[in-house]
């Protein structure tokens, strides 16, 4: 059952054979996976639950409810990027656009050659990405409901001969709402607050909400469970009454900023001293375009089409439509020149440009803060800087190419392209961070990284943490690099792939695999493999 | 003390440095009832929205926020030797420009910050966002109509 947030009743002890922290996308899964499993599963999400009804559809209302600082979530450095990260049940994936793609081959093959995952195989993940995409109805989307902003863009990019075409989405009969970041009102979007976890809940899990992970316990080695706090989900503030489990085996599941933060205030799990380390986010750059002709924002479905031409650069130009109040952060104007753009807000279009960070430095810090807050660290750099600007420069063709009259970017000295020359100007020019004003970035990676070297990693393959036994880290943190495109469906894959090696933890062969794990660690390229068929995961036996 | 600073409501004193920023920032001074033109600036339900977003946010955002216009306000003196609501109309909104569109970014930063709430709190009004095409109670209204069952299960592993 949903334990709702606001509990005043008194300190509570539980017992549980799997105690989940989170219930995103790493999390929801694997509860769903364990409990169905007939295992005692108790997940803790600091966030609220919310249904349906609850969604209205005011982006400012779900910023205060749904994310985490209402969503003023930047990281320090240069630029300064806004982060939003979701703190509800479902994690982010009940407040995200809904894309679901399948990692990028050459990166799988990254993973596997430089970071000694060879354990995790193409064909291995093909089957659970099928799976996944069957149980969440992952579909192309109806071009019909896109949207005209979406429609309008990829007229552009064909125009010009480039790679593009509709995003394969979460969502089941879409009407395009233009509200899947701030919560569904139809519950088309399959996130895992509709998924997963209510499934998990039929099969006999406990969730409660409202309630913080603040210290995972440790015995011998031996993760035996978690220590909890329940918060006010809105102020933080704590109620002062606990929830302590007992538990076979902790999953943390926080997410790639709160996974690392809890682990660095503990000090537990670092020995390779790669907690918070290797922070990559997708940094994101925005172009706005003067149509001339009404473009009916923001219904249609707001990032519902893609330009993938240069994706094996670390550019994807993915969009479609915000909402005026977010749509006028995005205008480098103010005053007078902000108000007149607005007035246009019926005739523009918004696209995105997606990059794949490799050369930028970020981390997730335990520094002083008020509250339970880890700090961000992030330099846009090298490369990273080229990207943005190429993604911008594309961006703006392709606008022109759909009939723009004007182009507004976010880098400095190129916030208005009114023709070819500026366009050339733009990609000429050569753009440090600070001249980029605004940026987003959607998907914190890699801070609790998996690989095959306890010296440079945090989990192992299994998602088992090399330090600390029975501590399993399973959410965007673990993933050693961007997988190219929105990470959603990989960590799922991950999360459910986890689940089996959690089974055969908790189904009595305990001490074997961690002996045969052990020796696997030992050993580069041993011969265990996991492979998934028919909805269900089963190690082959080496 | 420290945890306590950023509890507090925004005072009066801060209040009123806001509301003297507002009309300037959003651009909207002329109040109408004219159907084709946009409300002016409503500052007092502006101002309790900024500070519910300020109280559920990061309290560094509220502090640097503060810090942006007392920084804002004395870049103006300085330039101008006037406080900005002194300046004309048109004197404020080419100071805004210069600032935007010259190339120091802390500059154009401090004005797109300052900016940041106050745009969200103007175009979250229902009576400006439903005249530029979001009206969020009649697609709420078209949601409510249908909803979306879920007909499909995974196999028990």
């Amino acid at each position: 059952m949903i334990f709702d947030a606001g509990y005043k009743g008194s300190d509570v002890s539980r017992y549980a054979d799997v105690a989940i922290i989170g219930s995103g996308a790493g999390g929801g899964p694997l509860a769903r996976e364990l409990s169905s499993e007939g295992y005692r599963v108790v997940v803790v999400e600091e966030g609220t639950h919310f249904t349906r009804e609850d969604f209205n559809l005011d982006p400012m209302r779900s910023f205060i409810n749904m994310y985490r600082d209402a969503g003023q979530t930047l990281t320090v450095g240069m630029p300064f990027v806004l982060l939003p990260l979701g703190k509800t049940v479902g994690g982010t994936t009940t407040i995200n656009s809904g894309t679901a793609l399948r990692i990028l081959r050459p990166i799988l093959k990254k993973w596997q050659i430089t970071h000694g995952l060879g354990e995790i195989t193409e064909d291995e993940l093909n089957l659970i990405y099928g799976h996944l995409e069957e149980y969440l109805f992952v579909k192309r989307a109806d071009p019909e409901v896109a949207g005209k902003v979406a429609n309008t863009f990829l007229q552009g990019a064909e125009k010009l001969g480039l790679s593009c075409g509709w995003l394969p989405r979460n969502a089941k009969e879409c009407e395009g709402y233009g509200s899947c970041v701030f919560g569904c009102p139809s519950d088309s979007k399959q996130s895992v607050n509709i998924t997963f976890i209510p499934d998990a809940v039929r099969w006999g899990a406990d969730i409660y909400t409202g309630c913080r992970a603040e210290s995972i316990k440790v015995e011998n080695g031996r993760a035996t469970g978690i220590t909890c706090r329940f918060v006010d989900p809105r102020s933080g503030k704590a109620s002062g009454r606990t929830l302590d489990i007992e538990a076979r085996v902790v999953v943390l599941a926080a997410g790639a900023v709160f996974s690392p933060y809890l682990l660095l205030k503990q000090g537990l799990a670092n020995s390779s001293g790669q907690v918070g380390k290797n922070l990559e986010i997708h940094p994101a750059v925005q172009t706005v375009a003067v149509m001339g002709e009404p473009m009916g924002p923001p219904r249609g479905i707001p990032q519902s089409s893609y330009v993938d031409e240069f994706q094996g650069e670390g550019v994807m130009l993915e969009g479609g439509t915000v909402p005026p109040e977010v749509h006028a952060l995005a205008l480098p104007a103010a005053g007078n020149s902000h108000a007149g753009l607005m007035d246009l807000y019926p005739e523009m279009g918004i696209f995105g440009g997606m990059i794949s960070d490799t050369d930028s430095w970020g981390r997730v810090a335990a520094l002083p803060r008020p509250g339970y807050r880890p700090t961000m660290l992030y330099m846009l750099r090298g490369k990273d800087l080229d990207k943005a600007r190429s993604a911008t420069a594309l961006m703006a063709e392709i606008w022109f190419a759909a009939g723009a009259k004007k182009v507004y970017t976010p880098i400095s000295g190129h916030l208005e392209i009114t023709c070819a020359r500026e366009l050339r100007e733009l990609e000429r020019s050569k753009v440090k961070a600070s001249d980029i004003y605004a940026m987003s970035a959607y998907h914190p990676l890699g801070t609790c990284r998996m690989g095959g070297d306890p010296e440079w990693s945090v989990v192992r393959h299994t998602c088992e943490s090399w330090d600390v036994e029975n501590l399993f880290i399973c959410d965007g943190s673990v993933l050693p690099s961007s997988p190219g495109v929105n990470p959603q469906l990989t960590i799922m894959a991950l999360s459910l792939r986890c689940s089996g090696f959690i089974d055969e933890r908790l189904s009595g062969a305990a001490g074997e695999i961690a002996d045969r794990e052990r020796d696997r660690s030992a050993v580069s390229g041993a011969a265990g493999k996991v492979r998934a068929g028919n909805g269900r995961l089963t190690r082959i036996k080496g | 003390m420290y945890t306590e600073i950023w509890r507090l409501k925004m005072n009066r004193f801060m209040r009123k440095q806001m509301m003297s920023l507002m009309p300037a920032l959003v651009g909207r001074t002329v109040d109408t009832r004219d159907p084709g033109v946009m409300p002016a600036v409503d500052t007092e339900s502006q101002l309790s929205f900024i500070e519910e977003f300020f109280a559920a946010g990061a309290p560094e955002f509220k502090l640097l926020y503060y810090a942006c216009i007392f920084c804002f306000k004395s870049l103006v003196l300085l330039l101008e030797r006037k406080t900005f609501s002194a300046l004309s109309d048109a004197r404020q909104q080419r100071l805004l420009d210069k600032l935007i569109e010259g190339g120091n970014p802390l500059l154009r930063g401090l004005v797109i910050l300052l900016g940041l709430p106050i745009h969200i709190s103007y175009y979250r009004r229902e009576d400006v966002r439903t005249p530029l095409g979001f009206d969020i109670r009649a697609l709420k209204e078209e949601a409510e109509l249908r909803a979306v069952s879920r007909d499909r299960q995974l196999q028990p592993r």
